[in-house]
């Protein structure tokens, strides 16, 4: 007989969340997640200054605080066809991957990582111990150097206030570039020289003692994949195995440093802004709701809806079931550094709880080489700012990645006033109900198949859903309020 | 473990010397009582960003290890930390906590759920069986922010005002079980040294003295900009007219691109954030209000000088707050002008 935990509040991950899952034979065999907090932004937002929306969107989220600033400015400019400085591009690539760097970071000790504990399993993975592992204490102080930089960049952390419409509020100097410096070198050491990585994995497949000379991240992310490979975590947390990323850093001949595209399952094809659609079968809204996003109209309640079980929508890319973050970016990106995902986690582009960490991970090393290179291209008294004017009528959209998914923003300006304002955040592609179809929403598909070998301790369903490093605050944000029903009940 | 004389240290190293010299014996009375049996406090999360809480890790002095272990707090709930999850976290809820922090603002019962309860209802238990304070930590669990701005759907309000309204969640009349009422940390996020030393000094039994909209006198008696560094450029009537002009090396005030620093109280620009690093005025931007109970709707729009802000120049003056807000951005608007048009140096803000 099917046994139904429901596990309420989910900890360790940013917002409200809960998850129910029924487990037969010691796997789970159905999963439902429902995000148990909403605010309602958009109607917030309608007939305020477009100005002001990426300002007040920020807010969505206090984790990834520069992802919706940084899409709700893009948006604006698109509106207003304003093309930034090299100075402002360049700063704005820091101030991502910055960002990046720092949630990734913050991810592995403080939200994902104790999960694989000692303190939590019993794994000898004290490093990684909640709150006074010595992991989790260095993770707090190096996130505040990055913060520092940050703050450098953005005058203050979190809800950085310099990124605004038409560039930046400040230029760089000397004096600004190197007390940025100073710190990223100190977090890099702390992380360790990426070209070791290979050499720290071979001395602890040998039984060697670690050698934290060669960087503490490094050595932690080692023991953390012997760990989880040994709990077979490159087999469960599956899932639909095909990835969206809108491409994010800007580089100076118009690409993106991590490219969009979509990977449909056996290659990566163009993404197309317009096949973005959102779908409400499932969800607690009118059946005319949905639609193609950048068309929507604003959603309508429809709380006694049968059949429907969740407040947020359901996005896809045309009808595919696509889940964004490191994994999707990496990926599309074409990028495995040191193979680590082909030799360890059973294939490159293959999904698991396994790659999507390592992939967390691999992207971190990529942006602390990158992070330095770019500040080294970074010249002092460029100019940031660009001419920028309201339009009286457009639309615009803003296409970003946060740490963990892709973001979008669409303004709908009327008359210099928001007319309609729509987000997508990165958590709202992997926490979502069924589609019209009834195929499973991202995290959904990938808890299918999770060993429980005891159900009163669920810790591989947390590893799971912790693995795509939710941000409820992002995802519910969306959702239009009303009905009765704010508990989510297995049916 | 931490004693009077470490305290003392943590203390006059931001400042906060003022919370000793208005409790000091009982001070070293409650760090030997906390020593004992730790202090039990409890972080409930809102319609919240968790701003607050990534805020909070950004501490120096003290950092969040000074606060928690040398002080000995045990916190037995904050979502974003605790190891439990489920009906294992949710049990941990069932203490009568000594301090109770609020992160996020309260909607109606259906918009904020946490373990199948409405946060709301949580909450108020919670409250009532409060034993020192009630922090309320950021724009949201103060006033209310942005979940509780104009379009408030979900009926959202701060832990004991709605804007500059005193009511919210708990009630005016709302005080803990030693006679306190709601203790409000607003920002967006909240400054972490506010956080740390208000707890700190809760914590040790200190209670800091609170002006008319629950806030320590301590951290907000002094509007933003007379502590702004810009301050100087204003006084010589030199206003950026643009974005081009606000790097600091232009010597130039942000008052016409919309800088609410005249009218929002805050230490901030003086403490600055991140280790004392920058803030925003001193990185370009304008203040925005966020420490404002009438963020963000009596700010906006935030990219419009003080004299384009309708609400702000009085149209509703229904609340005393509003009042002064308005008397304040009156005075401010034609010193401006009379400034911008003189260009005298060396004059002082008191003379209008």
């Amino acid at each position: 007989m099917a046994t139904e935990i429901t596990i309420d509040p989910i900890t360790r991950i940013e917002g409200h969340l809960s998850v129910t899952v029924k487990v037969d034979g010691g796997k789970v065999i159905d999963a439902q997640l429902s995000g148990t907090m909403f605010r309602g932004f958009e109607t917030i937002l309608v007939g305020r200054d477009p100005r002001d929306a990426p300002v007040l969107t920020q807010r969505i989220c206090g984790v990834c605080h520069q992802s919706h600033r940084i899409a709700g400015v893009r948006a604006l400019e698109d509106a207003a066809k304003t093309n930034v400085t090299e100075g402002a591009r360049k700063m704005r690539n820091l101030i991502e991957a910055v960002t990046t760097l720092y949630s990734h970071a913050l991810w592995f000790y403080a939200l994902g990582g104790p999960d694989y504990s000692d303190a939590v399993t019993k794994s000898g993975l004290k490093r990684l111990d909640p709150i006074t592992g010595r992991g989790y204490m260095e993770a707090v102080a190096n996130q505040r150097k990055l913060h520092e930089v940050l703050s450098i960049l953005g005058a203050k952390v979190p809800h950085q206030m310099t990124y605004i419409h038409g560039g930046l509020t400040h230029e760089p100097s000397v004096e600004k570039i190197m007390q940025m410096k100073t710190r990223l070198l100190e977090v890099s050491d702390w992380v360790g020289n990426t070209a070791d990585l290979p050499a720290v994995l071979e001395d602890k497949l040998a039984g060697k003692p670690n050698d934290y000379s060669k960087g503490y991240v490094l050595n932690d992310v080692v023991d953390w994949a012997v760990y989880a490979l040994s709990e077979k975590a490159e087999t469960w947390g599956v899932g639909h195995q095909k990835y969206i990323s809108y491409g994010v850093y800007d580089m100076a001949d118009g690409s993106s440093f991590m490219p969009s595209g979509v990977w449909d399952g056996a290659k990566v094809i163009p993404m197309d802004e317009k096949k973005i659609t959102e779908y409400v079968k499932y969800s607690w809204y009118t059946d005319d709701s949905g639609g193609v996003t950048r068309d929507s109209p604003v959603p309508r309640i429809a709380p006694d809806k049968a059949g429907a079980y969740s407040w947020a929508k359901t996005p896809r890319y045309g009808t595919m079931p696509v889940e964004g973050g490191p994994l999707a970016r990496m990926v599309i990106a074409g990028l495995d550094p040191f193979d680590l995902r082909k030799n360890l986690g059973g294939g490159a582009e293959k999904a698991s709880t396994f790659n999507r960490t390592i992939a967390r991970m691999q992207e971190a090393l990529v942006l602390r080489d990158k992070i330095v290179e770019w500040l080294g291209e970074i010249k002092p008294g460029e100019k940031t700012y660009t001419d920028f004017e309201v339009p009286k009528d457009a639309l615009g959209v803003g296409l970003w990645e946060a740490p963990r998914g892709p973001v979008g923003h669409w303004t709908d300006i009327k008359n210099k006033k928001i007319n309609r304002y729509q987000v997508i955040a990165g958590t709202t592609w992997n926490a979502t109900p069924k589609d019209d179809s009834g195929v499973r929403g991202v995290m959904e598909e990938a808890l299918i198949g999770v060993p429980v070998p005891d159900t009163t301790k669920p810790v591989n369903v947390v590893r799971v859903v912790r693995s795509y490093d939710p941000c409820l605050a992002c995802t519910v944000h969306v959702l239009t309020p009303g009905g009765k029903k704010y508990s989510v009940q297995v049916t | 473990m931490i004693n009077r004389r470490n305290f003392l240290k943590l203390a006059g190293a931001v400042g906060a010397a003022m919370f000793l010299n208005l409790h000091g014996s009982s001070i070293v009375r409650a760090i030997e009582q906390a020593g004992e049996k730790g202090v039990k406090l409890i972080w409930l999360q809102g319609q919240s960003d968790t701003g607050c809480t990534v805020s909070l890790l950004q501490g120096t002095h003290p950092d969040i290890y000074d606060a928690i272990m040398k002080l000995n707090v045990d916190i037995r709930f904050h979502p974003t930390i605790m190891a439990a999850q489920g009906k294992e976290a949710m049990a941990a809820l069932e203490i009568e906590p000594d301090v109770l922090v609020l992160e996020g603002s309260i909607p109606d019962a259906k918009f904020a759920t946490v373990g199948e309860r409405p946060i709301k209802d949580l909450f108020k238990e919670l409250a009532a069986k409060t034993k020192v304070a009630v922090v309320a930590v950021g724009a949201c669990a103060t006033y209310g922010g942005i979940p509780a701005a104009d379009g408030n759907v979900t009926n959202s309000a701060g832990a004991q005002f709605h804007k500059s309204k005193k009511g919210g969640a708990l009630g005016a009349d709302f005080k803990s079980k030693a006679g306190l009422p709601v203790v409000n940390l607003p920002g967006c996020p909240a400054h972490p040294d506010h956080i740390l030393l208000t707890l700190s000094a809760v914590i040790l039994g200190a209670i800091p003295e609170l002006d008319s909209m629950g806030r320590p006198k301590l951290f907000f008696n002094d509007h933003i900009h007379n502590q702004c560094a810009r301050r100087g450029y204003y006084d010589r009537g030199q206003l950026a007219s643009s974005f081009h002009e606000t790097d600091f090396s232009y010597e130039k005030c942000l008052y016409n691109l919309g800088c609410r620093g005249p009218v929002t109280y805050s230490d901030c620009a003086f403490r600055k954030w991140n280790g004392g690093i920058n803030v925003c005025m001193n990185g370009g931007a304008p203040c925005i209000g966020c420490f404002n109970e009438g963020f963000p709707d009596e700010m906006s729009p935030l990219f419009e000088s003080i004299e384009n802000v309708p609400t702000l120049l009085g149209i509703d003056m229904g609340t005393i707050g509003k009042v002064a807000v308005v008397a304040t951005a009156a005075g401010i608007a034609t010193h401006a002008v009379r400034r911008g048009l003189t260009k005298k140096p060396g004059q002082k803000e008191e003379d209008k």
